[in-house]
């Protein structure tokens, strides 16, 4: 039997995590001695439990399971293999098996970690599809949990714009969750891979998720949080990423919203700022490959556009309200001009027409 | 002696003819009854036999057998006891069958011989129209809404005695008896008019809402092309004030509809006592707690339901999501197709319901999204709750526009404008002349209703009007749906504006207007 089928084969014993598999290992060398291992041997390291798991599970057909792995095109790697991800290798309890679907990319690749609320704001937003673009744009790959809000924002940005991506699930690389992520969960394949620790067709149970979150920030050079509350998984990675020594960034927020309490307050413990969004590329002293954005004022000449700039928000306002308020700016103004203005806008990339309102991109 | 008696039913809105057969021989004496007949025919029995009893007619003791055919059709209603009364008096030789040639009789009989009034008059004679009938006899009651269907001769009479002697009398006596009736319906019809006329001037009016100058535009857009609409808006931002008052702006009704829409409410027996035409467009607003089968219309013996009551008026919905699902799927067909088919075990009904849609939403749950200072609502929460209305009723909204809570300042500021309505009603008028010229050879009617062949006939875009529609269709990720209504409003804006050609600012508003995205 292959040796990587011998560590699906451990992987898979109910009862048996990541730390006794390490022990397992330490002791015996290769999965196949584990295999071939002796009851007296056993009788040291494992309890009654995990033993009679350990004999149930010899005798269950591993072989044809592992061709199920193969047709779901889902690759495993193990602690020590030559593909398995060398910044992985540098942490504290760092996962004995990988499940990944699609492909890794190189090593000498830049990576870095978004992570953020799920619940965030419209700013959290914007600025995460900014991260997004920007770092695609430099070909650094986004590492993220491909969860709902900052992470699948963030992620999304880069894959539109051609960028890879990694996603760490807390779940089965089968499994998709949260299911509003879909999209992502199909393309990512093709633009990069998604990583899991656990073995397919694992549900997303509450606590694989801050366990998982050290691979994230393990994969990662450096650390961007964008929104985060007071106590949060975000703040179990920053935790994580502190202690595998790597950089954490921050995004600074108002101190009036809750959903950035936690960002702020890593700034008051010394974490680095961004208050540009070019800092990071400076710190993994990326040559920058083109300015990257022009502000909105740049590509804004008509005096309408400027007044509605000035109105909208980042939030939807709705239809009513701009026309109000540009008819003290303007008084001449017609609600059609309004209104063609708007798309003309839209049509830009300035804002975005919505059916609650309009709102700032 | 064998008599026939021509008479009427109703399937639906629609009605049918029924002939009642009597025959009196000579056997134990009896009143027999025949012919599919629900409880309340077959109680006919009794109510006739009084009545003629009470009207002086005395009944020899013979056997008496009735037969309503066409018997497979299932007859409902008290409308068969006069004719089943004036077939009797015929085949006891009372009246010669040859007064009742060509004459339809419909009414209810009371104990005491009175004759009273039923559902359904106006389709009924509409019907006896085109199958030859020249003379049609009915109660009193109703006789405000047969003068609606004209070039037929009417007899309409309280009492059954009234009825009888009318009939038996010559030729002179005849034409006086209907002289003075005449007059008498005449100056009862100016006075529900006069009435009519006093109630009116407290009509609701546009200029009572404050305001709100988007909101107004997409009513008239959405009145002049029969556009069904979505006002999404937080509480008391004027939703239901502005929706109350669209039947204000639409045009006024051509006779025809006015027989239609009566005709309906004559089914469902609505018609209010002495009221005989619909003059103004319907307008309900059900409470969302409405079930599939009330809004539909159904019940054992299916009754138009709020849908078909809507007939050529405004349906509206406020609190749009809280509505069961089921209710608002019901909708699918009946906006589609403009007639909503119901079938229960006695057969199949078509009702009319060629309505406009108007629906009220909240932008989420507690009602202040996008107000952040207000709302704490998830966009979960958010998502869930719009999800409730589905892709293809959201198909059939062609415009939604959002209402704004008014600021304080601008409640105390407003100029108070009036007769905003009449002013808005002439250029839906007008909208609608043009669409009517437009869709002179095709069963289309509004802009709302065009197929897509129509689309493409009647909405093209100038060169560079079109790549800038291409650009937007891109940039705004359009779906096909919101594709075909946008030109379609825009098609409404070109209209109200007289316009031939649809410009960019045209297609710039209706885009704003469209539908929110499933």
């Amino acid at each position: 039997m292959d040796m990587k089928k011998y560590y699906y084969w451990l992987h898979r014993i109910e009862g048996i995590g990541n730390q006794t598999i390490s022990k397992l290992l330490n002791y015996f060398g290769t999965p196949q001695n584990i295999y071939e291992a002796s009851e007296q041997e056993l009788l040291k390291l494992l309890s009654v439990k995990q033993r009679s798991y350990f004999y149930r599970s010899k005798q269950e057909d591993i072989q044809k399971e592992y061709k199920e792995l193969e047709q779901k095109e889902i690759t495993l790697h193990y602690i020590g293999e030559k593909e398995y991800p060398n910044r992985l290798l540098t942490i504290p309890d760092p996962p004995c098996i990988l499940y990944k679907k699609g492909h890794l990319p190189k090593e000498y690749q830049k990576t870095v970690g978004i992570i953020g609320a799920r619940n965030c704001s419209q700013y959290g937003r914007v600025v995460a599809t900014k991260m997004g673009e920007l770092l695609a744009r430099n070909e650094i790959i986004v590492v993220s949990g491909m969860a709902k809000g900052i992470d699948g924002i963030a992620q999304a940005q880069a894959l539109k714009e051609g960028g890879k991506t990694i996603g760490v699930l807390g779940s089965g690389v089968d499994v998709c969750y949260p299911t509003e992520n879909r999209r992502l969960f199909d393309i990512i394949p093709n633009q990069g891979c998604l990583l899991s620790e656990y073995p397919p067709g694992t549900a997303p149970l509450a606590y694989h998720f801050p366990i998982r979150n050290r691979i994230i920030s393990g994969l990662s050079d450096c650390l961007i949080v964008v929104e985060a509350k007071e106590k949060s998984g975000t703040s179990i990675t920053v935790d994580m990423a502190l202690e595998q020594g790597k950089e954490v960034f921050v995004i600074p927020g108002r101190i009036t919203d809750p959903i950035s309490k936690g960002c702020n307050e890593l700034i008051k413990q010394g974490a680095r700022i961004i208050t540009s969004m070019e800092d990071v590329l400076e710190y993994l002293k990326e040559e920058k490959q083109e300015v990257l954005f022009t502000t909105k004022q740049e590509i804004i000449r008509e005096e309408k556009e400027k007044k509605l700039l000035e109105i909208l928000d980042y939030y939807p306002k709705s239809m009513e309200q701009i026309y109000e308020e540009i008819s003290n700016e303007i008084s001449d103004i017609s609600l059609q001009e309004c209104y063609l203005v708007l798309v003309q806008m839209n049509v830009k990339g300035i804002c975005k027409i919505l059916s609650e309102g309009v709102r700032l991109v | 002696m064998y008599s026939k008696i021509t008479t009427a039913g109703i399937c639906g809105v629609d009605s049918f003819l029924a002939y009642v057969e009597v025959d009196v021989s000579k056997g134990m004496p009896y009143l027999e009854m025949v012919g599919l007949l629900s409880s309340e025919v077959r109680e006919a029995r009794e109510r006739v036999r009084v009545a003629l009893k009470n009207s002086n007619i005395e009944i020899k003791p013979l056997k008496i057998t009735v037969n309503i055919s066409p018997a497979s059709i299932r007859k409902e209603g008290a409308a068969y006891d006069l004719p089943i009364a004036i077939g009797i008096l015929v085949s006891l030789g009372f009246l010669s069958q040859e007064m009742i040639k060509d004459t339809l009789i419909i009414g209810e009989l009371g104990l005491d011989g009175r004759i009273k009034g039923v559902n359904g008059v106006l389709p009924i004679i509409n019907n006896g129209k085109q199958h030859g009938i020249k003379t049609v006899i009915l109660p009193f009651d109703n006789i405000a809404e047969a003068t609606l269907v004209e070039d037929i001769e009417y007899i309409a009479m309280e009492y059954l005695e009234e009825l009888i002697s009318y009939l038996t009398s010559n030729k002179e006596r005849r034409n006086f008896i209907q002289r003075e009736k005449k007059k008498i319906i005449q100056t009862m019809m100016l006075e529900k008019e006069r009435e009519r006329e006093s109630v009116k001037e407290e009509k609701e009016d546009l200029s009572d809402v404050l305001g709100q100058e988007c909101l107004k535009r997409a009513a008239l857009i959405a009145a002049a092309g029969f556009h069904n609409l979505l006002i999404i808006g937080p509480p008391g931002s004027g939703k239901t004030m502005i929706a109350k008052r669209i039947p204000s702006i639409l045009p006024s009704l051509t006779k025809e509809e006015q027989i239609e829409i009566t005709s309906v409410y004559s089914v469902a027996g609505l018609l209010k006592e002495g009221e005989f035409i619909m003059k103004e467009r319907p307008y309900k607003n059900p409470h969302h707690s409405i079930t599939c089968q009330a809004l539909s219309g159904g019940g054992r013996n299916p009754k138009p339901g709020i849908l078909s009551l809507c007939h050529k008026g405004v349906l509206f919905l406020d609190e749009f999501p809280e509505y069961k699902r089921e209710t608002i799927e019901c909708l699918r067909q009946p906006l589609e197709e403009k007639s909503i088919q119901i079938t229960r075990c006695n057969g199949a009904y078509t009702y009319p319901a060629d309505i406009m849609l108007v629906a009220a939403m909240n932008a989420c749950p507690c009602g202040y999204y996008p107000d952040l200072t207000k709302c704490n609502c998830s966009e979960q929460e958010i998502r869930k709750y719009r999800s409730r209305i589905s892709g293809p009723i959201l198909d059939r909204l062609d415009m939604c526009v959002t209402a704004q809570k008014m600021q304080y300042d601008l409640l105390s500021n407003c100029k108070k404008k009036k007769g905003e309505s009449i002013l808005y009603k002439e250029l839906v008028e007008k909208a609608r002349t043009i669409q009517a010229k437009r869709f002179k050879q095709s069963v289309t009617q509004y802009n709302s209703q065009m197929t897509a062949k129509e689309i493409v006939m009647f909405c093209q875009l100038e060169e560079e009007v079109e790549l800038f529609y291409k650009e937007i269709f891109e940039t705004m990720e359009l779906s096909v749906r919101a594709y075909h209504s946008v030109l379609k409003v825009a098609r409404t804006i070109a209209d109200l504006e007289e316009e031939k050609h649809i410009t960019k600012t045209h297609l710039c508003e209706a885009i704003c207007y469209k539908g929110m995205e499933a």
